[in-house]
């Protein structure tokens, strides 16, 4: 999970479409998502594609990474495709799953999680201060994981490396849950009550508008070309 | 472990489904969850340490997900919320899709309640027993929980070729002996159809012709219209087999591209995920017994 880690990177530099509404790229986001699952168009498939990776582009976001990690849900969309007997179809699902991936990537890179997660608390804060919790519990935890799992194998561990990731599973439940115990204790102390996110101030600026226009000509292009 | 379904897929009624499911589940969840707070940095650390695991590479593109650990030590409701919280945070990395939250969370689910509910029931027999004996009973639990899903992933490939319009056509119709649609198609075509059907009734490509010109659909759903056609002929064919009150009248050539759906599927698929049960089953195991050593009272 070190794309997280990249993400999380990306999404907090100053470059020009993190400055973007968050509500303006998630709305991007939506319309995009829509044109690529209802299309049967592999034309229309190709032209969201490009659009998305020329957008990636220019924000100067890391391109080949979004493109080789959104080959990972591609290989399972590959299965399914395969199933269906049907070439123009299987290109079809590949086509999407991968403009899906690569879209979802392209929105992550451009936008911090905290203020997703901030937009996600108007719809349920109990679920929004899960998300907050597991992304916290994420930074704090890999770090240790990824010692524990290092000492391991220095110790002569990577030949039994099943029975070593079980081992290190189990001690992390056990050492990490008293942690994140005192973690919540703490979080109580200071007011909490279920509640931690706050969704962004909506500022729309001249790229917000931009970036609804691309979005808005890419259903208009699906829609025509269902 | 799960084969994450990607966006793009599935057909849009069964993944919407899925998302209503999921919410009316989700309310219920939070409102059991609310009433167990203390468990809330539990659930978080496992819906964590559920994403961390991922990343460990199998030499495969799956990975193991610890959900029936989860289901196991925080419970359903609870693990029902993990199981959402990682598809959701999985689906912004582009690892599963944002339309598919909602199936991939009930699968995730299905996974986390099986192991809930048959650890439970060997939980009482093996709670004096070694932790060596804990952490088999928890391999196997798991490796049963993971199959068993995976029939469920293989019921969604196989409603990627249903309709429901056509169900519900073949519903009316049986109820009142003549088809009337309410849907997309418009009651004109159908009356066209109808009017037809006796001239066509055997003759299902010319019918399907019309169908096309008529709405221009996609690839997808000529397929799906073509075997509704194939139905809807069938039905004035066979009448008399459907008043033997079946729910479906195909002739068995209609399921063949199913049949071959689904077992190209599971060629492919089964030995992946039987590859990646195994795995998780070991580290499952593996990690109960740790656990009954050193926190006996969270299992």
């Amino acid at each position: 999970m070190s794309s997280i880690y990249s993400i999380d990177d990306f999404a907090n530099r100053k470059g020009d479409f993190q400055k973007m509404s968050a509500y303006s790229k998630l709305a991007f986001f939506f319309f995009v998502l829509i044109s690529i699952v209802f299309t049967e168009s592999l034309s229309v498939l190709l032209i969201v594609l490009s659009s998305v990776y020329l957008l990636a582009f220019a924000g100067s976001f890391p391109v080949s990474r979004i493109f080789k990690w959104a080959l990972y849900p591609t290989f399972f969309a590959l299965i399914f495709a395969i199933s269906q007997g049907d070439i123009h179809f299987g290109l079809i699902i590949l086509l999407r799953a991968f403009s899906a991936a690569s879209l979802a990537l392209f929105f992550s890179f451009s936008t911090p999680y905290y203020k997703t997660f901030g937009i996600f608390s108007k719809l349920s804060p109990f679920l929004a201060s899960m998300l907050f919790l597991t992304y916290r519990y994420f930074f704090i935890f890999i770090s240790g994981v990824e010692r524990k799992v290092e000492m391991v194998e220095i110790r002569g561990g990577k030949n039994k490396k099943l029975r070593s990731i079980g081992r290190v599973v189990g001690f992390f439940i056990i050492s990490f849950l008293n942690k994140s115990e005192e973690m919540y204790k703490i979080l109580k102390v200071r007011g909490f009550k279920g509640k931690v996110g706050t969704a962004p101030d909506f500022k729309f600026k001249l790229a917000d508008l931009l970036i609804l226009t691309v979005a808005i000509l890419i259903f208009i292009i699906s829609l025509t070309y269902v | 472990m799960h084969i994450e379904i990607p966006d793009g897929v599935l057909p849009p009624w069964l993944w919407i489904a899925g998302f209503v499911l999921v919410a009316a589940l989700l309310v219920i969840a939070i409102y059991f969850a609310k009433k167990q707070e203390e468990k809330m940095p539990l659930a978080a650390l496992f819906a964590a340490l559920s994403l961390i695991v991922m990343s460990i590479p199998l030499g495969l593109p799956v990975h193991i997900n610890l959900m029936v650990l989860v289901g196991i030590i925080v419970g359903p409701w609870w693990a029902l919320i993990v199981s959402f919280i990682v598809n959701s945070l999985l689906a912004s990395i582009g690892h599963g899709g944002v339309t598919v939250i909602g199936l991939n969370t009930l699968l995730l689910w299905s996974q986390a309640l099986l192991g809930f509910y048959l650890f439970g029931l060997v939980k009482k027999m093996i709670s004096k027993k070694s932790p060596a004996l804990k952490g088999v009973t928890g391999g196997v639990v798991t490796f049963l929980s993971l199959m068993i899903s995976f029939l469920l992933l293989g019921g969604m490939v196989f409603a990627i070729n249903l309709n429901p319009e056509e169900i519900l056509i073949h519903d009316h119709s049986h109820e009142h002996g003549h088809y009337h649609h309410e849907g997309d198609h418009g009651d004109d075509h159908y009356e066209e159809e109808h009017s037809h059907e006796d001239e066509e009734s055997h003759d299902h490509g010319e019918h399907h012709e019309d169908h096309e010109d008529n709405h221009e659909e996609g690839h997808n759903h000529e397929r799906e219209n073509d075997q509704s056609d194939h139905h809807e002929g069938d039905l004035e064919g066979h009448e008399d087999e459907e008043d033997h009150g079946h729910g479906h009248s195909h002739d068995p050539e209609d399921y063949y591209d199913d049949e071959i759906s689904l077992r190209a599927f599971f060629a492919i698929a089964l030995p992946i995920f039987l590859y990646a049960a195994i795995i998780e089953s070991v580290v499952v195991g593996l990690a109960i017994s740790f656990i009954s050593k050193g926190k006996p009272d969270l299992l």
